[in-house]
């Protein structure tokens, strides 16, 4: 909190030398407080020269303290007074239904109180450690002679109160109330225009951010495609190097490089046609009765010409049945899964495609004898572009979507998808698919 | 071309590894490869490569970058970067490390055996017929036949192109040296254009022989023009 503590008022004050006439007093002090909206000062400048201006103005305030509510805190905090202690206003915390604050931020109208038994009734809202506090900040056990309490109204909330208090033999009247409204609404426009740049500046941050990843995402991306690239450009140049004639057997082997990384980089192309696809809201479903033992089988003759050091085992149950699905679609996250597989255990193993049939649903695992992943890392594999690390800092080309890609596709089917990882010993995909009408031949 | 010159080639990608070997031993070069810097270190002090061909991303925690740093602690073997970062700042900052030159990922087998040539050709120590053989400039001597220079009678650490650049200079005393005419001699033909290279390192040679680098005595700027090493007149002669 900004406390501003300028001491007790001179109470000589209102009843020394010529007063200006009310109105050109008046105008002069809303004068100031424009100037204040206009100079683009920081609230904590501001909101005490404001406060000082009303207690100038209203001739028979003494004591005066603008609440606000805080970011992250429940109560109304003083942010500046004038005439108190300020040590004890200071340490004030207001229940928005507290005292005379509470009554006018209830009402959200001004509010003027005069009679001692109103003020004693309103007094009687605070909380014991607030009324001590204010007895403290007065030295005195007694109550103001009068108050007014004019909430500060933003265009959509409430954003504190001005309070305003007489302590002697003067009250305030109703030209003092309208005349506290009026400043009070200048304040007002003040702090609904300092939380308005605010929210926009919490808001550039934000897309500050969101333009930051992007550019990470598109840095990390352009990346994974250079590398294969890197090997695409590398040994076809190589091949057309005029000072070296390349045995047969070499061109057929740079060729065949040539053509896998192709692949690999076609892969990423394909795994970020479908993310916008999806991003875009037009993945579509097109169920047909689908066989998983044929599209598993499809996908394992398509990947294992270039996994070298693999093994392939498929068990699938006998009479696995057909299940309601896009191959197309289903196609692509047993080739995610196995893919994946083959990359995380670079060296090599057995990779095992298994199906369990179950009273409604099917559910397929693909699982490896590779490194494995950390459990802190597991759930975030479906997050777009998380990428595994090794421990050995090996990288893997990817795009870092085939997953999530996977996971969108089967709950489009109303299915769902997990991981699970020993580190060391492998990782497990599974995915569920519901078991529809057309498996009835189960 | 000496056919048994021997290339270090440092990269985390066996693909990559493996057409760096065999198109760089195609041409007659012998190759030994590294798979990250501590490895590449490591290899260095065994293998006494010509050239050193190094990625900038590397596994276990110690890049490209530090790597050639802490080549350049014990050895000045040419250092070609090999990355996909190809800004000027990265650029930069391979020089910095001590690399001598930069090639792009994805780069083309034929870019590659040329840059390699280049390379080892300007860090050959050059014949020095027809010069004398030691060179005197103010606080500054070079000592050509034993290719040393001594800055108030210490001796200075430079770098393969480091020297080659001071030398250039320093064969031509208090005349102003054109910036393709430098890259043309010390880095070669195809280099021509390169003003950025020739800008950082004549920095570091400021930092290494000028008191005060930023107000240089030896190496002056003539702006858009090039450099001029300039000699006390009874020096120079």
């Amino acid at each position: 909190m900004a406390s501003h503590d300028v001491g007790q008022r001179q109470t000589g004050e209102q009843g020394s030398g010529v007063k200006p006439p009310a109105k050109a007093q008046a105008m002069s002090a809303v004068m100031a407080i424009v100037r204040m909206l206009t100079r683009n000062m920081d609230s904590e400048t501001a909101l005490p020269l404001a406060l000082a201006g009303m207690l100038k103005t209203i001739d028979a305030a003494e004591t005066g303290a603008i609440f606000l509510y805080r970011p992250g805190r429940a109560g109304l905090l003083a942010d500046c007074a004038f005439g108190y202690d300020n040590k004890c206003v200071g340490s004030m915390s207001l229940d928005p239904n507290e005292g005379i604050v509470g009554l006018a931020l209830a009402s959200a109208k001004p509010l003027m109180l005069t009679a001692a038994d109103e003020i004693a009734r309103a007094n009687a809202r605070l909380s014991p450690q607030n009324r001590a506090c204010i007895e403290q900040a007065m030295h005195a056990s007694v109550q103001p002679s009068s108050s007014i309490c004019v909430p500060l109204l933003l265009s959509d909330a409430a954003a504190g109160a001005v309070v305003l208090e007489t302590w002697g033999q003067q009250t305030f009247c109703q030209n003092d109330l309208e005349m506290a409204e009026a400043l009070a609404g200048l304040v007002s426009l003040y702090l609904d225009r300092e939380y308005l740049a605010g929210e926009a500046n919490q808001r550039r941050q934000v897309m500050q951010n969101v333009s930051q990843l992007q550019q990470d995402i598109m840095s990390s991306l352009s990346h994974e495609m250079r590398t294969p690239l890197a090997s695409i450009k590398g040994y076809a140049s190589a091949l057309l190097l005029d000072e070296v004639v390349w045995e047969p057997q070499k061109v057929r082997e740079y060729l065949e490089i040539i053509v896998d990384e192709s692949d690999q980089l076609g892969e990423i192309v394909a795994d970020l046609l479908d993310a916008s696809v999806i991003d875009a809201g037009h993945l579509k479903i097109e169920k047909e009765p689908t066989l998983l033992s044929r599209l598993t089988q499809q996908v394992v003759d398509e990947i294992e010409p270039r996994a070298s050091k693999h093994r392939f085992l498929v068990s699938l149950p006998v009479h696995l049945p057909v299940v309601d699905a896009d191959g197309g679609r289903i196609r692509r996250v047993l080739y995610n899964l196995l893919d994946n597989a083959v990359k995380y255990s670079p060296e090599g193993g057995l990779i095992v495609v298994r199906a369990e049939v179950g009273q409604d649903e099917v559910t397929v695992s693909v699982a490896d004898q590779g490194q494995g992943i950390a459990p802190e890392h597991l759930n975030r594999l479906f997050e777009r572009f998380f990428r595994v690390k090794f421990a050995s800092g090996r990288h893997v080309v990817g795009s870092g979507l085939g997953l999530p890609i996977a996971r969108n596709i089967v709950e489009a089917h109303g299915g769902h998808i997990w991981a699970e990882s020993t580190l060391g010993e492998g990782t497990t995909v599974s995915f569920t698919l519901p078991l529809g009408e057309c498996s009835d031949d189960r | 071309m000496d056919r048994n010159e021997c290339i270090l080639v440092v990269d985390d990608e066996p693909r990559l590894v493996r057409l760096v070997r065999e198109v760089l031993e195609a041409v007659g070069y012998r190759v030994v490869a590294a798979g990250d810097g501590h490895a590449a270190l490591a290899m260095l002090a065994v293998e006494q490569p010509d050239l050193v061909l190094l990625d900038i991303l590397l596994p276990r925690g110690m890049d490209g970058y530090e790597t050639s740093r802490r080549i350049r602690e014990f050895s000045d073997v040419p250092i070609i970067m090999l990355t996909a970062k190809a800004r000027d700042a990265d650029k930069l900052k391979g020089f910095d490390a001590g690399a001598d030159d930069y090639l792009t990922k994805p780069f083309n087998s034929k870019e590659l055996v040329a840059r390699v040539r280049a390379v080892l050709r300007r860090s050959k120590h050059p014949e020095e017929v027809g010069t004398a053989t030691e060179f005197a400039c103010g606080r500054m001597s070079i000592s050509f036949a034993q290719r040393r220079v001594f800055v108030n009678g210490e001796e200075v650490l430079l770098t393969a192109t480091e020297y080659a650049l001071l030398r250039e200079l320093a064969l031509h005393p208090n005349c102003v040296m054109l910036h393709r005419q430098l890259l043309n001699a010390v880095w070669g033909a195809e280099y021509v254009d390169e003003i950025d290279y020739l800008r950082a390192y004549v920095r570091y040679l400021r930092q290494k022989i000028e008191a005060y680098p930023s107000r240089p005595e030896f190496i002056v700027t003539r702006p858009g023009l090039g450099y001029m090493l300039v000699c006390p007149e009874e020096d120079a002669g």
